[in-house]
């Protein structure tokens, strides 16, 4: 409803903006004897309307006094002039030309010659620009420096200007004879070329579903990876910011979810190298790929565009083009912005005096479970109040608790348990321990590049520096990267190109590992989580400035109050893990034109990457249970060779109206991967942390040893483009792949796919309407593609070394085991794809709005199918699961203003509906359940009821542990109800439902571009509707236990018997068992976020020759501006594991989002 | 245009080399295909089935000697909320890890005793080599499937490597009376057939493989557990009177039999090996005595366990100090406020010793699956319940004179309850109570008793009622029936 109400909106904006200015626009100018120049200043001050004119022709120093009030600028131009100047106005722009000299023009200047420059936004001269006389087929083109010279006929209104990618501009003569135009780059112009796998097309003649964005999108973002600065920029494309530590992952998929036990990540292509890398939480592949390098980014969404990539190609394919060189003069770039960050979306948890109430109450409720009546058939039942007294619980507890023995047991402060200890309140501190465990981040990004060439020969350098400092203490994130391109041609027929693109990453994160062996409760230990729980009435630091003790080995004077153990944040930032990532990625080939018709391209391209990783954990990292830790470190290198060459021939050529292009080409490719690891014990001291150090290795197999893997990948593929005048559209590909990955009998596929298009408004039936609708294509496609996203080797079953001491010394005996079933029938999953489409451009191309369907089924998904364990094994990998996708997506782009002042809004809304069609068993993930007819990993646990109202509700309602004699599951008023769900009386696991999904409803996202004069401001927003997170690890925000702290949508909420309407259990120090509680943690993770807003200021011309530069432009960049959201936890686009497709929507401890505000500057000279 | 015909040309070539370029085999794994081609190569996969060992009788909590030891009267969970101890077993908690692994070793052994049969022999030295493998192969096979029907009552049989593994499904389960003679005894049998004798010069530092004393004393018990005396004494006489499986005489002094220094003794029949230095650490003591562990280990485990106030009591009643002391610490540490519980200290280093162990992953205690007094004692179970009791006696009281307790005089008071009471006295945490119990029909009202009785420090009751007779087999494994529904669940559950 709301979107529909915004899209009238819309539409009644645009047509209100499409009525002549001049005529709606009233002026009231009262001036007095004023020269007209300053009264024509005047009204462009109080209006849009600029005027044109040359002082020699008309006079302008006149004086004139005005007093309008009201009237239309026809009107007041008409009194101002008094009939000396003729004026014409277009819209805003005004031109004024002299009467009398007009006829003594049109009789000695039959010709006018104008000349000037054409650039673009950057102020880069843009050479074969076009530049015709409007209406006419005169015309010229600017040369290699921009410039240009036209002899314009007599009578001649105005000149446009064009050039493929930009935005057409006409410009009115009036008496101008130096015309300098600025291009911008057009948002969405029908002569745009866009990348499709292994060649080019026009947007104009796509027929298959691609979405792109241009590097506009992506300039003044202080981010590490294009993928954060263009999240819902697309419609279908789903880009979760999952981890926002600094370097960290965005999870990105394409329409839908592919896959269940293969990856669901798409195929990255950067210039025609298709990559090796996919989704990583903690270290994005991406981010070697520096931002500022890329030219664009094409989404092939449907199968009918990516079957050309075949086995890989099921998730869809992100094409990478980056900049290459342009001929002409030198042009050096240099991009500088620096910023900082800081934490937004704080948890709001309880201070020190809300906290010490909830402290107490929680103990109350841990001694009224003990009331000695409490399941009896007492009519008196129950004997003890939540009012009594701490002397009189203690007494209680002492005369009839189960645990009398302990209490009468000084030692043991069992009355811990049920009273608050003075010295509680005595606490001197009240800290929070989210302010103390952030900081003030810092971003830095430096590029700079340069580019530049001769007709035979083009190249372009770039370097840049990146630099972010996290707002969590310990985490960074630093990058190195270069580029240069060189193309040559080197003969009329044969051209040939080089890339390099190194880069060198640091990258520091937090080291959760933990080697105190309470890895079953990780939140308690997790830096990201303990700032939640830790209680607000003890210190960060000990006096003397070492980080305080929040383990159960408490050294402090408080150790009566019987709270959780936990590991101080600034214990783990004692630890350590580096990782170090340098890659290079080559590219040569050489391209031969066979014939004007024929070209034949071979590419040959490289990737080295290497990785290493540094974990080291002195002996002053306290764990939960001691002061110190045994002292560990390690190094693991990885490796990775990989090439693939590519042969393509390319066949272009137009008959009469049939246009056709026809592509045909192979590739093969061998990926070789290296790891080795060492872990090693008891460094002598904490300083050096190399290995070398290091005494202990404690299992001399496992501890230190390397792997080596390869895969191995061959296509042959084909493609035909046919067009029918730019009316009918059919294209045609086909692939067939091999890959090492699948087993012997399934080595081969076959992947086909066809898209047809019809461009309605070229028919001639269609003209009556062609007014308003300028273009309106219908397209459709289909195809199939395959996902081999799979480790190496799993077709083949292969033996584990294993060892055994068979006698009293240690001599070791090798052993070996099956540990893996073969499959040789294991093959790809195959996605087949149905899409229909329309894309339609009104009014000149002012609103265009394209809306796609889609219908994803895949097939024969890679399942580990559950196996009896009799065959030794649990299950094994084979191709039997299906599972469906399918959704609408909306992009509607409108040039509201487009004139002086400029306005465009580009909006987009999608949505998918997942669904598992066959699965041969469910599968239980974390926290999740797959099963059929459901959508994939939807959430599961018990069903939240809230609190027993009272004693009537506990007696009428299932309770826990019916079946056992626990006193932990004694239910009372308060304590935790879960639904029944089977109905038996019996609340156990089988009670477990689902509970919801983490797919979103729908996600949009909004652009808003504004441009007048020099000054330019975006504001690009995005938004998740719907989709449930499961706040696994944050157990207090629906149970209190009275040892950590609960945030105070828990504390307002929960039961207690002035607040019986309470929706929450009442905390309890003796803790429910928490997966009872569970379905209480599931909220919704909508939100709407401003994402970027942007503001820039380019100096004027002017100013620019004077310092002798192309351009220069200064701007500021907010990032997430505002977050609008229910969430209570830190991030609503959280997903914990988000690499394992079937646990979605879990969130166990995420990196707080902060908002960094930046400045930057753009020269160009 | 030649040299762009010689372009195409090397072209062509890539696409030449296709189908052997997709073709890979792992680098760093061996594959199933070419392995096994030589005796030491079949060797590495019966060393394969023994190391499986460690994962059956593991230390972690939820394996094969905590559950039988909880389940027993001996061991109790000192929170009292343990379903095994309890006896509260429901189809969601159906013990799987012990069906998992012990179907891993009876697969290993499939695997390897497949690989033999294939095997042909160079010569005769080898030929005698490679039944010995065989026979090792069948004895843990054996011992698996013990194992399982001892826990699970009928199970599927499955003997030979499963090719296709969607052969696995609708197998169903065997009676256990079938197991027994169809795969059990067969495979002990031929072990006791081709296995080394005990102090056999092939099994020079390599003594923790299986001998033919092992399977002799194994089949022993499988005849007890079957119910069948005659057989179990014919067995057990083999090994005892006859020597047929080599010299085992018991170790002089109880203490120390389970110290690491004393492995393979006299005494020892069969056992779990463990070395800390090798990476094959034994850390029973981190759940038998988890007290001690807390306040000494670096790990602690969530299943804290202590010793039952009922087998203490017997302990006492029946003066036994030696035996008492060196099974069960009284729980005093000083470093620990309040007292702590008694611990199991059978198995596991002495207070002062663990601190060595904290900082490494355990220590090198073996794991005894059977040893010569168990023999002994099933000999003279097997002589009593014959009616030779007088025969039986020397065999009773050789383990007695060992512990220090008087030796039996009278035979007529030879009974079922006086073996169990030794039994319990001598075997005390080595895993042999629960089926002890449950062989002799006296499980329900031990344990009942155990549960429902309070005894000195154990003064209260988690239990209602008594446990019932279905309860002593555990469930069939819940997810393994979802697998396949042929698999039929047990009576009760």
């Amino acid at each position: 409803m709301k979107l529909t109400l915004f899209l009238s909106m819309l539409t009644i904006f645009q047509l209100w903006a499409v009525e002549t200015y001049s005529q709606l626009t009233k002026l009231t100018l009262n001036l007095e004897n004023i020269k007209i120049a300053d009264a024509l200043k005047e009204i462009e001050d109080q209006s849009e309307f600029y005027f044109l004119y040359s002082p020699k022709l008309i006079d302008v120093e006149r004086k004139v006094s005005i007093d309008v009030q009201n009237e239309t600028i026809n009107d007041i131009l008409s009194t101002m002039f008094e009939e000396k100047v003729k004026f014409a106005v277009y819209d805003r722009q005004i031109v004024l030309t002299s009467k009398e000299e007009t006829g003594i023009l049109s009789l000695f200047q039959q010709q006018l010659k104008i000349t000037g420059t054409v650039a673009d936004k950057n102020g880069v001269p843009v050479p074969g620009a076009n530049v015709v006389v409007t209406g006419t087929t005169l015309g010229t083109m600017t040369d290699s420096d921009g410039k240009y010279s036209i002899e314009v006929p007599q009578g001649s209104n105005s000149l446009t200007f064009s050039f493929i990618g930009m935005e057409s501009q006409e410009i009115i003569i009036g008496a101008l004879t130096q015309i300098d135009v600025t291009l911008a780059e057009s948002a969405i112009g029908l002569d745009e070329v866009v990348v499709i796998g292994y060649g080019t097309m026009k947007k104009r003649d796509v027929s298959t579903a691609i979405s792109s964005v241009s590097s506009e999108n992506l300039k003044d973002k202080p981010v590490s990876n294009f993928a954060q600065a263009i999240s819902g920029n697309m419609a279908g494309v789903r880009i979760t910011n999952t981890n926002a530590a600094p370097g960290g992952g965005s999870q990105i998929n394409i329409r839908g979810i592919g896959s269940i036990n293969a990856a669901t990540s798409p195929l990255f292509v950067i210039d025609g190298f298709p990559l090796k890398d996919g989704f990583d939480q903690y270290e994005n592949p991406l981010n070697s790929i520096n931002p500022a390098d890329i030219e664009s980014v094409e989404v092939l969404k449907d199968a009918s565009s990516s079957a050309i990539y075949g086995t890989q190609a099921s998730n869809g394919v992100i094409l990478i083009t980056t900049k290459s060189g342009k001929t002409g003069k030198p042009t050096i770039s240099i991009n500088a912005s620096s910023g900082f960050q800081n934490m937004i979306n704080k948890v709001d948890v309880l201070n020190k005096q809300d906290y010490l109430q909830y402290f107490e109450e929680a103990r109350i409720a841990a001694y009224l479970v003990e009331d000695p009546n409490l399941g009896t058939n007492d009519p008196n039942a129950p004997l003890w109040q939540w009012t009594d007294p701490p002397e009189l619980r203690i007494a209680n507890w002492e005369q009839y608790s189960q645990h009398q023995t302990a209490m009468l047991d000084p030692g043991s402060r069992h009355y811990r348990w049920i009273t608050t200890i003075d010295s509680i309140s005595q606490s001197p501190y009240n800290t929070d321990w989210q302010d103390a465990t952030t900081k003030t981040g810092k971003v830095n990004d430096f590029q700079l590049s340069a580019t530049g060439g001769t007709e035979n020969i083009s190249y372009m350098v770039s370097g840049g520096y990146y630099d972010q400092e996290g707002i969590v203490p310990t985490t960074g994130y630093e990058r190195f990267s270069f580029r240069a391109k060189i193309d040559a041609k080197i003969s009329k027929r044969l051209k040939v190109g080089l890339n390099l693109a190194p880069s060198f990453e640091n990258l520091s994160v937090l080291n959760t590992t933990l080697s105190d062996g309470t890895g079953s409760s990780p939140h308690l230990t997790n830096p990201l989580t303990v700032p939640l729980f830790a209680a607000p009435i003890e210190p960060v630091f000990n006096p003397d400035g070492t980080p305080y003790l929040l383990g159960a080995l408490k050294l402090y004077t408080f150790r009566d109050w019987n709270l959780t153990a936990l590991i101080n944040p600034y214990h783990t930032y004692l630890k350590t893990d580096k990782r170090q990532t340098a890659r290079n990625l080559t590219t040569l080939f050489g391209e031969i034109k066979i014939t004007d018709k024929l070209t034949f391209r071979s590419e040959l391209h490289n990737e080295f990457r290497s990785g290493e990783r540094n974990i080291f954990s002195p002996s002053t990292a306290a764990t939960r249970n001691n002061a110190t830790d045994r002292t560990y470190g390690s190094n693991i290198i990885t490796s990775r060779f990989y090439w693939n060459l590519q042969n393509i021939l390319t066949y272009q050529n137009t008959f009469g109206k049939h246009a056709v292009t026809a592509m045909a080409g192979y590739s093969a490719e061998e990926a070789k991967y290296r790891t080795t690891s060492i872990l090693k014990y008891d460094f002598p001291v904490d300083q050096i942390t190399t290995l070398n150090q290091a005494i202990t290795i404690l299992n001399a197999q496992t501890d230190a040893s390397t792997f080596r893997s390869s895969e191995s990948l061959i296509g042959s593929f084909g493609r035909v483009l046919y067009n029918y005048g730019g009316k009918y559209y059919f294209t045609g590909s086909i692939r067939r792949d091999a890959s090492s990955k699948f087993g012997s009998d399934q080595k081969w596929g076959i992947f086909p796919s066809v898209s047809l298009a019809w461009r309605v408004s070229d028919e001639t039936f269609f003209s009556p309407l062609k007014k308003y609708i300028n273009d309106w294509k219908i397209r459709g496609g289909w195809g199939k593609t395959g996902n081999s996203g799979i480790g190496n080797y799993n077709a083949i079953s292969t033996l584990g070394a294993l060892n055994y001491v068979l006698g009293s010394t240690s001599a070791v005996s090798a052993a070996y085991e099956t540990n893996k079933v073969a499959n040789s029938a294991l093959g790809w999953e195959t996605n087949t794809d149905w899409s229909i489409a329309t894309d339609v451009q009104f009014l000149n191309s002012r609103i265009i709005l394209s809306v796609d369907y889609f219908y994803r089924l895949t097939d024969d998904l890679l399942y580990r199918k559950p196996l009896p364990v009799i065959t030794g094994f649990n299950s094994y990998l084979t191709n039997v699961a299906k599972m469906r996708n399918r959704g609408f997506e909306w992009v509607l782009t409108t040039h509201n203003l487009t004139r002086q002042f400029k306005w465009t809004t580009s909006f987009n809304l999608y949505y998918f509906r997942n669904r598992v069609l066959d699965i041969t068993s469910p599968l239980a993930g974390d926290g999740t359940y797959t099963t059929e007819d459901r959508p994939l990993a939807c959430l599961y646990g018990p069903v939240d009821l809230g609190a027993f109202d009272d004693w009537e509700d506990v007696k009428t309602h299932p309770i826990f542990g019916s079946t056992t004699a626990r006193w932990m599951s004694r239910s009372i008023p308060g304590s935790p109800k879960i639904a029944d769900v089977d109905g038996n009386g019996i609340l156990d696991a089988s009670d477990y439902t689902i509970n919801g999904s983490a797919f979103p409803d729908f996600t949009w996202g909004m652009t808003n571009n504004f441009e007048y004069k020099g000054f330019d401001l975006t504001i690009q927003m995005n938004g998740t509707q719907g989709g449930d997170i499961n706040m696994v690890n944050y157990g207090t925000t629906a149970q209190g236990n009275g040892q950590t702290n609960v945030t105070y949508f828990y504390f307002n909420n929960y039961w207690t018997p002035y607040r019986t309407d309470g929706k929450y259990a009442t905390p309890n120090r003796k803790e429910y068992v928490s997966d009872n509680v569970s379905g209480a943690l599931i909220f919704k993770g909508s939100y709407m976020n401003i994402q970027f807003i942007t503001l820039g200021y380019t100096l004027p011309r002017s100013i620019l020759q004077k310092m002798k530069l192309g351009n220069a432009r200064l701007y500021m960049n907010i990032q997430n501006a505002w977050l609008i959201t229910k969430f209570p936890g830190y991030n609503p686009e959280i997903n914990s594991r988000g690499d394992d497709p079937t646990s979605q929507g879990l969130d166990r401890g995420a990196y707080p989002l902060s908002r960094t505000v930046s400045f930057g500057i753009n020269l160009t000279i | 245009m030649k040299k762009y015909i010689a372009l195409l040309a090397v072209t062509a070539l890539f696409f030449a080399c296709s189908e052997k370029f997709v073709d890979r085999q792992p680098e760093d794994n061996l594959s199933i295909g070419n392995y096994f081609t030589n005796a030491q190569e079949i060797k590495s996969g019966l060393v394969g089935c023994y190391q499986k060992l460690q994962t059956i009788y593991g230390s972690f909590s939820s394996q094969l000697p905590y559950t039988v030891e909880i389940m027993s009267d001996d061991l109790k969970d000192l929170h009292w909320n343990n379903i095994f101890h309890l006896f509260i077993k429901t189809n969601e908690n159906s013990q799987t890890v012990i069906w998992t692994n012990g179907y891993k070793m009876i697969v290993n052994c499939n695997n390897i005793i497949a690989a033999i049969d294939k095997y042909k022999a160079k010569d005769v030295t080898e030929e005698a080599l490679i039944k010995a493998y065989r026979g090792e192969a069948c004895f843990l096979r054996a011992l698996s499937y013990f194992n399982l029907v001892r826990f699970y009552g009928d199970v599927p049989k499955v003997t030979a490597p499963l090719d296709d593994p969607n052969k696995a499904f609708g197998i169903g389960r065997t009676p256990g009376d079938d197991i027994y003679n169809s795969v059990i005894i067969p495979d002990l049998e031929f072990a006791i057939a081709n296995c080394y004798n005990k102090g056999n010069i092939e099994l020079n530092g390599e003594e923790a493989r299986a001998t033919s004393g092992a399977a002799l004393t194994i089949l022993g018990k499988v005849y007890l557990t079957m119910n069948n005396p005659s057989k179990a004494a014919e067995t057990l006489k083999k090994l005892i009177v006859d020597k047929a499986g080599g010299n085992y005489s018991l170790f002089s002094n109880f203490q120390n039999f389970f110290l690491p220094a004393n492995k393979f003794n006299s005494e020892s029949v069969f056992e779990v090996n463990y070395n800390a230095a090798a990476g094959q650490a034994s850390d029973f003591f981190r759940w038998m005595c988890p007290d001690i562990g807390v306040l000494l280990c670096a790990r602690r485990y969530r299943e804290q366990v202590a010793v039952q106030h009922n087998l203490m009591r017997e302990f006492v009643n029946s003066g036994e100090t030696i035996r008492y002391t060196s099974t069960v610490d009284s729980g005093i540490v000083p470093a620990a406020s309040p007292p702590l519980q008694p611990w199991a200290r059978k198995l596991t280093p002495a207070p002062a010793d663990v601190a060595t162990y904290a900082v490494i992953a355990g220590c090198d205690y073996n794991y005894p699956i059977t040893r010569y007094a168990d023999a002994l004692l099933m000999y003279a179970e097997a002589l009593m319940l014959l009616n030779q009791k007088s025969d039986a006696l020397p065999y009773i009281n050789m383990v007695r004179t060992r512990a220090g307790v008087p030796v039996l005089t009278d035979p007529d008071a030879l009974t079922i309850d006086v073996i169990l009471h030794e039994r319990r006295m001598e075997l005390a945490f080595e895993g042999h109570r629960y089926f002890d119990l449950v062989r002799t029909g006296k499980a329900v009202e031990k344990i009942s008793y155990a549960l429902l009785t309070r005894i000195d420090l154990d003064n209260q009751i988690f239990r209602s009622g008594p446990i019932e007779e279905y309860q002593l087999l555990l469930p069939i494994p819940v997810d393994e029936i979802e697998k396949d529904p042929t698999l039929t669940q047990n009576e009760g559950y």
